[in-house]
């Protein structure tokens, strides 16, 4: 007739999970000035965003940056002018790289990721991620 | 007696473990002034997000369960007094894809890390994890008309039995578990379990 129920709560431990929750994170963009300019991005991720697999996002071009010019044309800032400054080919030698995916860590070689921490990668490495047949991979300008 | 045979339903459960519960309302008091989860268009996902658990075998069931405490008088038979004292909920269900994060969910105190490099692997790694990781699920099932849908949404669970893996010549490998779940005391009272959902139309 009458019930009572005193359950015992063994789940103390009541700690979420950081599900796909992509912090802020900070974009440097290099500029033909060896400056840097600081770029705060938005949460990118919605709901309908999150993704089902693994997903690696090159997120920015970070400095330093590289100018590729002719060898028999030695570039240095003396001799460099505005026309040329346009035209160089640039390579940035880092990029940074954010792991969405739902695993607890994604690792590349010796690279390790936590989803949400963006880590840098020399670009050479990030490009060759890029490769890698996941189908989720995500270039962000 | 009105009757309606579009209202017996019969249907099976597809269930996503994880993403982001739908917001909670700003009333604490009312449960209804939080958001409704619904499902993305031609039923993809739910808009909360996670995995999808894929192939499941046998029914996907959710067990809600009040307790409650009966006042009872000398001047009446029965009693004349009843409030709830306690409720528990679950969600069972029989996945059949080993992919390593149905596995990591099932096992609960697993860290999981996909490895890129040579060889490439997906590995759970687990003994010693001393917290409890709690995850959304939801469980979307289309009515037996084709048009409209329930949509269950869960907002925190855990994984309280574990696994029991067989490997087997001659059967499939049935990955029960049950996923009990956790008040969420961040949401509105009345709202701290799940949602269950009823939708007349297919989403847009």
């Amino acid at each position: 007739m009458t019930r009572r129920k005193n359950e015992e709560d063994n789940n103390e431990e009541d700690s979420q999970t950081e599900m796909a929750r992509i912090p802020d994170s900070a974009t440097i963009e290099p500029n033909l000035d060896g400056q840097a300019e600081f770029q705060r991005v938005p949460d990118t991720v919605s709901v309908e965003e999150v993704p089902e697999a693994e997903t690696v996002v090159v997120e920015a071009l970070i400095a330093p940056v590289e100018l590729v010019v002719a060898s028999d044309n030695p570039l240095t800032d003396e001799n460099v002018n505005q026309e040329t400054k346009l035209n160089s080919p640039i390579r940035a030698s880092h990029m940074t790289v954010i792991y969405r995916g739902s695993a607890d860590s994604f690792r590349y070689g010796p690279y390790k990721f936590r989803p949400g921490q963006p880590a840098t990668l020399p670009s050479v490495i990030a490009e060759e991620l890029l490769t890698y047949p996941f189908e989720k991979f995500e270039v962000k300008e | 007696m009105a009757t309606d045979i579009a209202k017996i339903h019969i249907g099976q459960g597809d269930v996503w473990l994880g993403g982001t519960a739908p917001a909670a309302g700003g009333d604490m008091t009312d449960p209804t002034s939080s958001t409704i989860n619904t499902m993305t268009s031609l039923f993809a996902a739910p808009t909360s997000g996670g995995t999808a658990v894929g192939f499941t075998n046998g029914p996907a069931t959710l067990t809600y369960k009040p307790t409650y405490y009966n006042v009872e008088t000398e001047q009446a038979f029965a009693e004349v007094l009843v409030i709830p004292t306690a409720e528990e909920c679950s969600v069972d269900f029989v996945m059949l894809e080993a992919s390593y994060t149905n596995l990591n969910r099932a096992m609960g105190q697993a860290t999981s890390e996909v490895n890129a490099g040579a060889p490439t692997n997906n590995t759970n790694f687990v003994g010693g994890k001393a917290t409890v990781a709690t995850f959304l699920l939801a469980l979307n099932s289309r009515k037996r008309t084709a048009v409209g849908y329930y949509l269950l949404t869960v907002y925190q669970v855990y994984s309280m039995d574990g696994v029991g893996l067989n490997f087997e010549r001659r059967k499939e490998m049935q990955n029960k578990v049950t996923m009990r779940a956790l008040a969420d005391v961040s949401r509105p009272v009345g709202d701290q379990l799940f949602q269950l959902a009823e939708f007349t139309a297919n989403p847009a």
